[in-house]
């Protein structure tokens, strides 16, 4: 089970290498190299997800260490989703960093089996996980497109028609599917909000508790409204889209991680 | 919208004209969404102490106490429930309503709108248009062309002029509303919101092993009569193993209505019992300071039968079939031992290791005595092979209850539903139009194909060239 984590670890470190190494001078080769370790990578990924899923008994989401780990492994599913559908040349260069950090950080943190408490042992436990940590990566995804953009943006702005250039994909497919992953994140976030409000009844009684995590879902949601709003009526495409599909991301790392760890919750890894 | 008369109804325009600005709703969003923050990290509902000592760590201790008592009057320690805070949701859902409304018409001008035929220019003006060269003439060809606009899901229109045969046609255009039911369904989760909290009831009750009541308590100690009485027949909680980390804790209630039991059923943490428009669910447990409470032991006598067995610290009981006399000396309920001076010591109230000291008497000799263990199943074995099982210390512990009754759930249930429906709509279906225009020579086809859409324009295009690419392909 360590192993094939560790292993992950490492295809995912050698793909975000050969990520850097395409940006600066492209190649079909480290292309191709890129591609095949991200595959490598999540698959072993997916085998250390399921053995520990195993060897606890449930979903792996019961600690801070298995949260960041599923986190990754979403945004790494999310980016085959869209390399699939779209081809976006170059969206591997800027994902798999940030796939790669997030493995990092759970690599460090405590990595010990705990046991349910009787609120988690829900089978909403791995329908509201799984919406709200595909939800998160698209938006993670939309991130990495935005900072394509901007980059891209920079070009055209400079003149600087030079090879990365031509390598990155074009500003309007780039926004667009920015935009799109936005749509898909956002109703799958609704979704967590939602089995989260329906699980929350079932428990405690209560479906809304103003809770710091459903309070900073909700911000994050709003956020994601806003983006989505001024979108189509105040035509925010492009640039200031781009730069707040970076901002919304901010708020969803936030919501995942800085609850967590900076405020009060009764949300806990416990 | 209609068209206000403009000497009469200015002030209406105005604030209509206010509620409809998308100026309004960002502006609205932004500070629900930054207000809220601050009850983020301000503990809620809390004793003041909490917070004040929170704030003596932000400010320093010569701040502290006016920034504290300003924030208070502000209704930041409770800020969820403020009236400047509802007054903002209030606001953001007439703004809502009316923007809803206000667009409404134009919306359904675009859905109900005919489509008519172009003229062969403007196919190159749109975004997404081509042109593919086809065997075979139209005659050959339209039967294929027809099922490709078929398999894409449009029905066609066909229109016959100098510029050769045209077939057009949209779809899914009902999709523009599903923003508006968007809207709707914050607005019904709102409704339902407010229904629970105005009509509904949020109380507690703590019931120890063996009580019952009649009424619940409010948070800020109102008492609620419920129309019938529960009772707590008993409760317990299950660990993890060897640790102090709870499995399980289960409730035994039973609901009593004019002297008699209606209904008897377990609560666990995510299963609550229903009666009479209440919820009661499981929601915590603790000991009892009374401790007047019965131990529950299961004595079997070596080659006998089980019985079961009720005392008080202090009692004395026989072993059925012989004159062994037995006495529970002391209880803990939770039992451990020093480590280095083996001497037996309880280290929580709580009854995470419940353990009875008992002492057996042969016709006033001692025989043997020890602690039986109820999580240790080694101990309940005597010496002369007669077992001793520790069931329960029944009345010491209370079952912590909460109370609801929320008429609104249904409303919010049904706008969440209402959400997701509009959602797909919004962001899965587009309103797609397509044309296609057939000319021929005697053995080529020549289609030109222009389509627009709202939303998703990427892959709708992906879709069209796919489906138009095959039929080059085809012969």
């Amino acid at each position: 089970m360590v192993i094939a984590f560790e292993l992950a670890l490492t295809c995912y470190f050698i793909s975000t290498i050969l990520g850097v190494l395409e940006l600066v001078k492209g190649s079909k080769a480290t292309s191709r190299g890129m591609t095949v370790f991200a595959i490598l990578g999540f698959t072993l990924h997916t085998l250390s997800i399921v053995m520990r899923f195993i060897q606890g008994g449930h979903m792996p989401v019961a600690n801070l260490h298995e949260a960041a780990s599923l986190f990754a492994w979403s945004v790494v599913i999310i980016f085959f989703i869209i390399e699939i559908k779209y081809r976006v040349g170059l969206l591997g260069a800027f994902i798999m960093p940030m796939a790669f950090i997030l493995m990092l950080s759970s690599s460090i943190l405590p990595r010990e089996i705990n046991p349910l408490s009787p609120v988690l042992q829900n089978y909403w436990l791995w329908i509201h996980t799984l919406l709200a940590f595909t939800g998160d990566a698209a938006f993670a995804v939309a991130c990495g497109t935005g900072v394509m953009y901007l980059i891209q943006e920079h070009f055209v702005k400079a003149k600087k028609l030079g090879g990365l250039f031509h390598r990155l994909p074009s500003l309007r497919v780039l926004d667009e599917v920015n935009y799109r992953l936005i749509t898909i994140g956002f109703p799958l976030l609704t979704l967590a909000i939602i089995s989260g409000a329906v699980w929350a009844e079932g428990v405690w009684g209560t479906f809304w508790r103003w809770d710091p995590k459903e309070v900073w879902s909700l911000i994050t949601w709003f956020f994601y409204a806003l983006i989505i709003h001024l979108r189509i009526t105040a035509g925010w495409h492009g640039k200031r889209s781009a730069i707040m599909s970076v901002a919304g991301f901010v708020a969803v790392l936030f919501t995942f991680f800085g609850v967590s760890i900076l405020l009060k919750s009764m949300h806990e890894f416990k | 919208m209609e068209k206000p008369d403009k000497n009469n109804n200015n002030i209406v325009e105005k604030v209509w004209k206010f509620f409809t600005s998308v100026k309004l709703a960002a502006a609205l969003i932004l500070t629900i969404a930054i207000t809220s923050i601050a009850g983020t990290v301000i503990e809620q509902q809390t004793e003041p102490a909490k917070n004040v000592k929170l704030f003596v760590k932000i400010f320093g201790a010569k701040l502290a106490p006016s920034i504290y008592s300003a924030s208070d009057a502000m209704g930041l320690m409770d800020m969820y429930h403020s009236g400047w805070f509802t007054g903002l949701l209030v606001l953001f859902c007439a703004n809502l309503i009316i923007c809803s409304i206000d667009r409404l018409p134009k919306i359904s001008r675009l859905v109900n709108e005919e489509l008519s035929p172009m003229e062969e220019p403007s196919f190159k003006k749109f975004s997404i248009h081509k042109e593919y060269n086809l065997q075979g003439n139209i005659k050959d060809r339209v039967e294929d062309i027809l099922k490709t606009l078929k398999s894409l899901g449009f029905k066609t229109v066909e229109h016959k002029s100098a510029d050769g045969l045209q077939f057009y046609g949209q779809k899914w255009g009902i999709s523009r509303y599903a923003v508006y039911v968007v809207h709707l369904s914050i607005v019904l989760i709102l409704l339902g919101a407010v229904i629970g909290v105005k009509f509904g009831f949020n109380g507690y009750l703590s019931l120890p092993e063996g009580e019952s009541s009649d009424v619940a308590y409010t948070r800020d100690g109102k008492t609620q009569p419920l129309g019938f009485t529960v009772r707590c027949d008993d409760f317990n909680v299950d660990f993890y193993n060897d640790t102090d980390m709870p499995k399980e804790y289960k409730s035994w209630l039973s609901i009593h209505e004019n002297g008699k039991e209606i209904l008897s059923q377990s609560i666990e943490v995510n299963r609550p019992l229903k009666y009479k428009g209440y919820a009661i669910y499981q929601a915590s447990y603790g000991p009892v300071t009374d401790k007047n409470a019965l131990i529950i032991l299961r004595v079997t006598p070596s080659g006998g039968k089980t019985e079961t067995m009720s005392m008080h610290v202090g009692d004395s009981f026989k072993i059925p079939g012989s004159t062994i006399e037995g006495k529970a000396k002391y209880f803990s309920p939770a039992l451990a031992f020093n480590k280095e001076t083996k001497e037996p010591f309880t280290y929580s109230e709580m009854m995470n290791n419940p353990a009875v000291y008992l002492e057996f008497k042969k016709d006033g000799k001692d025989l043997y005595e020890g602690w039986v263990v109820k999580r240790y199943p080694k101990t309940w074995d005597m010496p002369d092979g007669n077992k001793m099982e520790l069931v329960d210390y029944w009345g010491y512990q209370y079952t912590g209850l909460q109370v609801r009754n929320d008429p609104g759930v249904w409303i919010v249930y049904l706008g969440c539903l209402t959400m997701l429906l509009g959602l797909y709509g919004a962001f899965f279906l587009s309103h797609r139009k397509i044309w296609v225009l057939l000319k021929g020579t005697k053995n080529q086809t020549t289609v030109m194909v222009a389509a627009t859409t709202n939303k998703n324009r990427l892959s709708f295009e992906g879709v069209i060239y796919r489906a138009f690419e095959m039929l080059t392909v085809q012969r």
